[in-house]
């Protein structure tokens, strides 16, 4: 991603969202500097699981790291079980970047890594790549949805 | 590396017929040594080869011989012998019994059949007419993967020059024509060859087509190992019209016949059985001397009978080698008038013998009148014979008279006396002269009948000898017949295949020289753009670059590739034409590499390796493989994607088979049923509704699994769901949707399915899919010290910018690097894992490492480690410098290290709660 006059390559790492890999997690985004917490806005669970990997996050992972709170599948807002409203709120309570996104039409999809990029605090090796973590929720449909 | 399928899946389906067992090879070699080997010999109608290995479960084969193009003979005189010709290359063979070899007749036959049969079908579909452009004329692509590489291009047999035949037995030959000819039966056999001959030019001249006209048949030396002899091209005639065994027989009959008038002086003409010799000579009331002569007359009858059997043979014989000589003659005239001044030459021959045969009779009549004579003499002997047996008589009757009168005057020395007396008569006896050699019968009629006992029993026996001789030339002259037919039907194929493929590459000559002077056009427009009148119209350079996209091997999709995984050089292109240029020129020399690859030896051996492992295993009907290290080797080095279907299965088979048994047939439909049931019952189950979510992450580059109603999505579900309620335990874990799907390519749902069991519960390490994954994560920890002993320098450099290789290991091991490497890579690492077990990962993730280890040592950051390692796809070009690695490098890699650490970590693991 190019941000003002530093080019920022982002290294994605994609887990497996079964349950039995959650003991694998920690291996992921043990050096993250950023981790986007998917979850999908029909599925009133999965936004409590995403409450719970923001929580494991804060725990466990780097003090410095930049988090951001995805509600996916914003294309089926008709069916949307999630208001936004609430997630926002909770995104706020936590200092968490939110966008509501959409894997099928790309909707907000750059804009959050933008919005990542900025947030990033830019380092002393200035330009050099930066590892995210990509934690895809059980409930995504789409494998990779978020990264394309 | 692209599939050349010799095996289409639809005739891996039907039934095969296979034939397998010892059986002598009898070779001569070259100081005339003549050797018998026993060999296993394997052959099985879905390859075109009879394979022979030293031992009935061996891999590697010691020898084998094309049967696409070969002739079938044998000699009934030679118990369970017979001959396979191919190439100008003769294999006999020796089987235990007549009927063994009959059973292997008929195998290579229908095995012949099926593969010219199959070659035909093939060339057949050959024939789709891809157009390469709109407006240029269609050309005909002969598609490349279709040269089917284990069958052997068409043989090509070179003429050889007759061999003299012997004088004699030519004469012998001739004999038995006299005969025919002499005894003026109704039936014709013209002996004007000459005007034959003629007709034979004109046929021949008419269209080369008609093999049967060829007057030449040309012998092949070695094949004979009886009589040669010629027969008039007019009986080869009447035998090719109809294909029966009539003629031989009639010349039987004449032979009978001739024989019968004349040896026995009855005019019993045409008794057609053979058989009933034996009863109409032994009824018949002779004298010794016309018995002797008739039998002798009977036995050089019956000699004639099997000279004709064996023109008959001959003839079959030489009428293959002419097909072989037709099939390469095509249209050279010059050849045809060596031909035909060789067959005048014939018959020059023939005339020649036909003098001398008649002179022969007329010697056999004198003979004949000879023999007469001696009867007569004989038989005069006889009488006087009989004159002194009366003489000698009267004189036992005057001495008895004597005798009488004696006794009545001294009866006390009757017996001294009477003792004398008979000395005297056997002395008076003595003296009677007789003709000299009847003297010695004194009891000569019985001495008579004994002779003509043994005489008789001896032709009793000897005839049956020659019946069963008959009989079996008979069956042999049936079976060349058939042969006849065949090889006729083969070179017929084979014709219309050959002019096929002339007129296509006649089409494709032209469609080339099309494509260049376009080509140049484009060039020229190029060298002079300044030009007028010269100007391109728009698009052609599009549309021409199109058509070079259009190659030959993708002319049917362009987008996957046989499997149906997308080309990745199917993107779109860029409007850079230089870009588009180096695109083609890599395209193309992809293209040349893999063309060339395919037709190296080295690939041809590997092909020929494969086929002649399956031959035997499929012949012994084996359905799981047995482990032995030819084998491992042979799968070391991949197994050919044709192939792989079924190799794959009987490996599957080799670790489940007991499972199988154990747990029955329809124990798949059980547990599909058990999981449609929990479905339908509505309960919440959180590993297939991860089933359900993945099947749709599922090989995406794949066109049989990247949309939800794909072709084998629904097969996918069911194995996984199958499986999930087979193994509770594991249930579903994340990546065994991989190995499921990659399964699915290859086999059917069941077999899939037991594919999965064998992965997760036999190859696998226990523990590697299970809810706490333990296994998996133990063998990172192997895997990080193997690093560490055999890249050394790889892991310091690792440890010191902290890189964690589980990362990118985890999945190395857990879907056996699918989607890591390019597919015609992880599927043959999949062969060599299915076989070997887990402990190959080990040897990949090393080699693949390795092979990565001088990039990965100039990165200077974690970020570009990783991104070095995830894209270490890119390192790897092929199998083979892969495997090169993995299998040798490596070397020593003992399996009990790896055991002895990953039982450590395990423990260590599950000590401590487990956690990375």
């Amino acid at each position: 991603v190019c941000l003002d006059d530093a080019t920022i390559k982002f290294e994605i790492w994609d887990t497996a969202g079964q349950e039995r890999y959650h003991s694998l997690a920690p291996m992921y985004y043990r050096g993250a500097q950023a981790a986007i917490v998917v979850y999908d806005i029909t599925n009133q669970e999965s936004f409590q699981k995403a409450k719970n990997w923001v929580k494991e996050l804060q725990r466990q992972a780097s003090p410095n790291i930049v988090m951001a709170l995805a509600g996916n599948k914003a294309d089926v807002a008709n069916k949307r079980t999630v208001e936004y409203e609430e997630a926002n709120a909770y995104a706020e309570d936590n200092a968490l970047l939110f966008m509501e996104t959409s894997a099928k039409t790309s909707m907000n999809v750059n804009d959050i890594f933008m919005a990542i990029a900025k947030k990033l605090p830019i380092g002393p090796a200035h330009g050099e790549p930066t590892g995210t973590v990509d934690m895809n929720q059980p409930q995504q449909q789409q494998k990779g949805s978020c990264c394309k | 590396m692209s599939a050349t399928s010799t095996i289409s899946p639809p005739a891996r389906e039907l039934k095969t017929t296979s034939i397998c067992g010892y059986l002598h090879r009898v070779e001569v070699r070259s100081i005339g040594l003549v050797t018998r080997r026993r060999y296993w010999f394997a052959l099985c109608d879905t390859t075109p080869y009879l394979y022979w290995y030293k031992e009935s479960d061996d891999v590697k084969c010691i020898g084998r011989v094309s049967l696409s193009g070969a002739a079938f003979t044998y000699d009934p005189r030679e118990k369970g012998r017979f001959e396979i010709h191919s190439n100008n290359e003769v294999i006999v063979l020796e089987s235990a019994s007549d009927k063994q070899r009959n059973e292997w007749m008929k195998a290579l036959q229908s095995t012949r059949k099926r593969s010219w049969k199959t070659a035909k079908s093939k060339s057949d579909s050959n024939l789709d007419i891809s157009s390469l452009t709109g407006r240029n004329s269609s050309a005909v692509f002969e598609d490349a993967s279709s040269s089917p590489s284990p069958v052997p291009p068409p043989r090509s047999p070179k003429p050889k020059k007759r061999t003299a035949v012997p004088p004699e037995v030519d004469a012998e030959i001739q004999n038995v024509e006299n005969v025919v000819v002499e005894s003026e039966d109704v039936i014709e056999v013209p002996t004007e060859t000459e005007e034959t001959d003629e007709k034979t030019q004109k046929e021949n001249d008419r269209s080369t087509t008609e093999w049967y006209l060829n007057p030449n048949g040309q012998l092949n030396e070695r094949s004979l190992q009886m009589p040669k002899s010629i027969e008039s091209p007019e009986s080869v005639l009447k035998r090719f019209a109809d294909h029966s065994i009539e003629a031989p027989i009639r010349a039987i009959r004449r032979n009978l016949s001739s024989w019968k008038s004349s040896g026995s002086r009855q005019n019993t003409v045409d008794e057609p059985v053979l058989s009933s010799r034996k009863g109409t000579v032994s009824s018949e009331d002779l004298t010794p001397e016309e018995k002797v002569i008739e039998l002798s007359d009977k036995v050089s009858s019956l000699e004639e009978v099997v000279e004709s059997l064996r023109a008959a043979l001959l003839l079959s014989q030489r009428s293959n080698e002419a097909l072989k000589k037709l099939e390469e003659m095509g249209e050279n005239k010059e050849e045809m008038r060596e031909y035909l001044l060789e067959k005048e030459r014939q018959v020059t021959e023939l005339h020649l013998s036909n003098s001398t045969n008649a002179r022969r009779v007329q010697d056999l009549e004198d003979q004949n009148l000879k023999l007469e004579d001696t009867i007569n003499d004989l038989q005069q002997s006889v009488e006087a014979f009989r004159e002194s047996l009366r003489t000698k008589e009267e004189l036992i009757l005057r001495m008895c008279e004597e005798e009488n009168r004696e006794d009545v005057l001294t009866s006390g020395v009757v017996s001294e006396k009477s003792v004398n007396l008979s000395a005297d008569a056997n002395g008076l006896v003595s003296d009677v002269e007789v003709p000299e050699g009847i003297l010695v019968d004194v009891t000569s009629l019985d001495f008579e009948e004994a002779t003509r006992r043994v005489l008789d029993e001896e032709n009793v026996k000897d005839i049956g000898e020659l019946q069963d001789l008959v009989e079996g030339y008979r069956t042999q002259n049936q079976f060349l017949n058939a042969e006849i037919v065949e090889l006729h039907n083969i070179i017929q194929s084979l014709e219309t295949r050959e002019k096929s493929l002339i007129r296509q590459n006649f089409d494709l000559e032209a469609c080339y020289y099309q494509l260049k002077s376009r080509y140049l056009m484009v060039l020229n427009h190029f060298k002079s753009p300044t030009k007028p009148g010269k100007i391109m119209e728009p698009g052609v350079l599009k549309e021409l670059l199109e058509e070079s996209a259009r190659t030959p091997r993708e002319s049917q999709q362009n987008l996957t590739d046989q499997l149906g995984f997308y080309k990745k050089d199917a993107m779109g292109m860029s409007d850079d034409l230089l870009d588009t240029a180096t695109f083609y020129m890599k395209k193309a020399e992809d293209i040349v590499e893999a063309t060339k690859l395919e037709q190296s030896e080295e690939y041809m051996k590997w092909l020929q390796s494969w086929d002649s492992f399956l031959v035997n295993n499929t012949v012994s009907s084996k359905i799981a493989i047995m482990s032995s290290p030819d084998l491992k080797t042979l799968i070391r080095t991949g197994v050919p994607p044709a192939y792989r279907g079924r190799v794959w299965k009987s490996i599957v088979t080799h670790w489940v088979k007991d499972k199988q048994a154990e747990l029955g047939n329809g124990y798949y439909q059980s547990m599909l049923k058990k999981a449609s049931v929990k479905k339908q019952d509505g309960s919440y189950d959180a590993a297939i509704k991860q089933i359900d979510l993945d099947l749709s992450r599922t090989l995406p580059t794949n066109k049989n699994f990247d949309e939800p109603d794909s072709a084998n999505i629904e097969k996918l579900r069911n194995v996984l769901y199958a499986f999930r309620y087979h193994n509770s335990h594991v249930g579903y874990c994340q990546g065994l949707n991989r190995l499921a799907a990659i399964a699915l390519l290859y086999l059917d749902e069941q077999d899939a399915f037991w594919f999965l069991i064998a992965c997760v519960e036999h190859l696998q390490p226990e523990g590697y899919y299970t809810s706490s994954l333990i296994g998996a994560v133990a063998d990172q920890k192997v895997l990080r010290d193997l690093v560490a002993e055999k890249l050394p320098k790889l892991a310091a450099h690792l440890r010191s910018l902290e890189v964690d290789l589980s990362l990118f290991a985890l999945c190395w091991f857990l879907t056996c690097f699918v989607d890591v490497l390019p597919h015609s890579i992880y599927l043959t690492i999949f062969d060599a894992f299915l076989y070997e077990g887990n402990k190959v990962l080990f040897r990949f993730a090393l080699a693949l490492l390795k092979i990565c280890e001088p990039q990965v040592l100039q990165c200077k950051t974690i970020g570009t480690v990783h991104q070095c390692l995830s894209k270490a796809q890119e390192h790897i070009t092929d199998f083979k410098s892969l495997a090169q690695v993995a299998f040798n490098e490596l070397n020593p890699f003992p399996q009990k290290t790896i055991e002895t650490k990953r039982q450590l970590y395990v423990a260590q693991l599950k000590d401590t709660g487990h956690c990375m």
